[in-house]
């Protein structure tokens, strides 16, 4: 089983060398001068000579790779070019936002996608299934762009149930410990914080749950559908056993793998889908930092910041494949 | 080579039976699906407004401009129902969806922003395809280090979530509708080449391909004859699969000002314009394009989805 992680991990090196190169490469892809084109056409002619220096852009290209990767290996992702902070300093700062936001859609997602999908498949065809088969069919059809300025109409501006900006009323002081705030704030006790973080949380997290509830619950119901046709419920049924037992003990545990690796590739989605909904939520995350940075030039930032996304992407998929050696004895033998 | 005559069978009764067809098998499916019946209206809608709005409304967004109009709530049937408009008989159409900040027809915007989108989708899905199912038909016949060096670096690209390295590309490339449209079809190429080398794989060693070589025929003549033709129908099914993303993902880099510039008319950027209306419960801003995008991705996603179930019914859900 170690040696199977172990190869796994092997495989994953050359896609990651190659995000890598992509990422560097990036910021020789814009036309013109790298430095003159951030500082922009005004610039001084010894600042952009000291960008440039600073960037590393008059050494050659493979130089400037080995440089580049070997300084984000000892955590140095750079400084931003307004205000010089370092990168990593920023990204520790905002990273607990988009965790915060992606674990509490990618929860609801499953605990409301999971049980509709199993409800869809045992009663196939039932309004039940219709509806809910309809609403997924939709839900992956509406752009989060547009859920989100829906919701904070409706929900926001005129009904005036939820806060739709940022994730905490001014003026709630929280001392800082694990970034969130939910947590955070039921750390300290401090129940009125923990309703307000929530209540910030619910709109952009309702926004960027729906497409992953959408597949989750469209692929629950398909491998429950495969798994029910199998001659061994046939089999559990007939030896009297409980349709409750049945469905959660035979059909269930067999039809998890397919779920689980959904679960596990809607990761990637929960953090590009980041940028549009922390962006339309003013939602000081990792998105809306990388929407900032796009606007104001800053290449090395959206540099930094799709390395980063990428490669939780692609450690994400990873680790599915190794959660499937616990799931699945099948798996477990053949590794 | 001459053409095998198709012969017709008499029944019993003599009634004369049908030689099977594929095309009309496929037709009969697509038929009894609602959701294809569905879909196929849809589409039909875009494509009609897609069309025929550009062709018959000369619209020069570089002048469009009446600040007296600024935010009109919408008037005709819509203003009706919504109560601006009093009457049946003092009913205007001068702005069926209402106007925005500018004073322009948010209607005719609607119009030229689906017909810019639907452009932007097929556009990029066309370029996918093709680089992807050349990538993918060589790859899968070749095999070897070929089919490793092509794979690996389709592994590279899926390793990026795909609306992320589509931002990363334009905003380094620069932001223009064109540029957007290649940064979506390059996301996009995995897809095609991963599915089309399947299929290479699987025919490469079929009896009428070996029969091919043994007459001569290149490798490429091969592919062009033999290979991609049986490959297409499921790049078929794929292409109208991805017409709903690529519609949305152009459009979330025109929201996020990647993609079309103002003052030219595209339903993402024309959002995140309503933005700042909202707050004022302008809705009109924001519904019309936000309808418009639902509707396109949906009629291409029902479509998709019943042409999948129509051409193989292995690939079905259930």
């Amino acid at each position: 089983m170690a040696k199977y992680i172990l190869r796994r991990f092997i495989e994953a090196l050359p896609v990651i060398f190659g995000v890598s190169v992509l990422v560097f490469l990036l910021l020789h892809f814009i036309p013109g001068d790298p430095a003159t084109v951030m500082l922009g056409e005004r610039a001084s002619e010894e600042n952009v000579q000291a960008l440039r220096e600073r960037l590393g852009l008059n050494r050659p290209l493979p130089e400037q790779y080995v440089i580049w990767i070997g300084n984000i290996l000892q955590g140095d992702l750079g400084r931003t070019i307004k205000g010089n902070i370092p990168v990593s300093d920023e990204i520790r700062n905002r990273f607990p936002a988009t965790v915060e936001l992606s674990l509490f859609a990618l929860t609801l997602a499953t605990l409301i996608g999971v049980p509709v999908g199993i409800v869809s498949a045992v009663r196939r065809s039932s309004v039940i299934d219709t509806v809910s088969m309809l609403g997924a069919l939709i839900g992956v059809s509406i752009p989060v762009f547009v859920l989100g300025l829906l919701l904070i109409f409706f929900l926001g501006v005129e009904l005036r149930l939820f806060p739709f900006v940022g994730r905490m009323t001014f003026g709630i002081q929280l001392e800082r410990v694990t970034g969130l705030l939910t947590v955070d704030s039921l750390l300290a006790g401090n129940w009125t914080a923990f309703q307000d973080a929530l209540k910030h949380l619910f709109l952009p997290g309702v926004t960027l749950m729906t497409i992953p509830l959408a597949v989750i619950a469209r692929i629950t119901r398909s491998a429950m559908l495969e798994v029910l046709n199998q001659d061994y419920i046939r089999t559990a049924r007939a030896k009297g056993l409980s349709e409750r037992r049945v469905i959660n003990f035979h059909a269930l545990r067999n039809a998890l793998l397919p779920v689980v690796t959904i679960i596990g590739l809607q990761l990637g989605r929960l953090l590009s889908g980041a940028v549009l909904t922390e962006t339309i939520y003013s939602w000081p995350g990792i998105g809306k930092w990388l929407f900032d940075s796009i606007i104001g030039r800053e290449y090395p930032i959206v540099q930094a910041v799709t390395l980063m996304i990428a490669l939780i992407y692609v450690l994400a998929n990873l680790l599915v494949d190794i959660l499937y050696l616990f799931i699945d004895p099948r798996v477990r033998a053949a590794a | 080579m001459s053409q095998a005559a198709p012969v017709a069978i008499t029944r019993a009764n003599g009634s004369e039976l049908q030689a099977y067809s594929v095309g009309r098998d496929i037709a009969r499916r697509l038929w009894r699906s609602s959701s294809a019946r569905v879909g196929g209206t849809l589409v039909a809608i875009v494509l009609v407004i897609s069309i025929f709005v550009p062709l018959f409304d000369d619209y020069n967004a570089l002048r469009d401009r009446n600040l007296r109009a600024r935010y009109a709530p919408p008037d005709c049937i819509i203003g009706l129902i919504a109560g601006n408009v009093p009457s049946f008989d003092q009913m205007t159409c001068e702005y069926p969806f209402g106007a925005d900040i500018n004073g322009r027809s948010i209607f005719r915007r609607v119009g030229h922003g689906m017909s810019v989108s639907l452009a932007a989708g097929v556009i990029s899905v066309a370029i996918a395809l093709s680089i992807g199912s050349v990538i993918g038909l060589i790859s899968g016949y070749f095999g070897g280090w070929i089919e490793s060096l092509g794979m690996r670096l389709m592994d590279v690209i899926l390793a990026f979530p795909s609306l992320l390295l589509a931002i990363a590309l334009v905003t380094v490339v620069g932001p223009s509708l064109t540029n957007g449209m290649i940064a979506v079809a390059i996301t996009q190429i995995p897809v095609y080449a991963r599915l089309s080398r399947s299929m290479a794989i699987s025919i490469r060693n079929t009896e009428y391909v070996l029969a091919a070589r043994s007459t001569g025929a290149g490798s490429f003549t091969i592919i062009r004859q033999h290979v991609l033709p049986n490959s297409l129908a499921p790049l078929i099914v794929q292409s109208t699969l991805s017409m709903g993303t690529a519609v949305i993902e152009t459009a979330a880099l025109g929201f996020l000002g990647l993609g079309q510039q103002p003052p030219f008319p595209e339903l993402g950027k024309m959002l995140a314009d309503s933005q700042a209306a909202l707050a004022s419960g302008l809705w009109w801003v924001m519904v019309f394009p936000g309808l418009a995008i639902i509707l396109m991705v949906l009629g291409f996603n029902l479509l998709g989805d019943a042409l999948r179930d129509a051409l193989d019914p292995r690939l079905r859900g259930n």
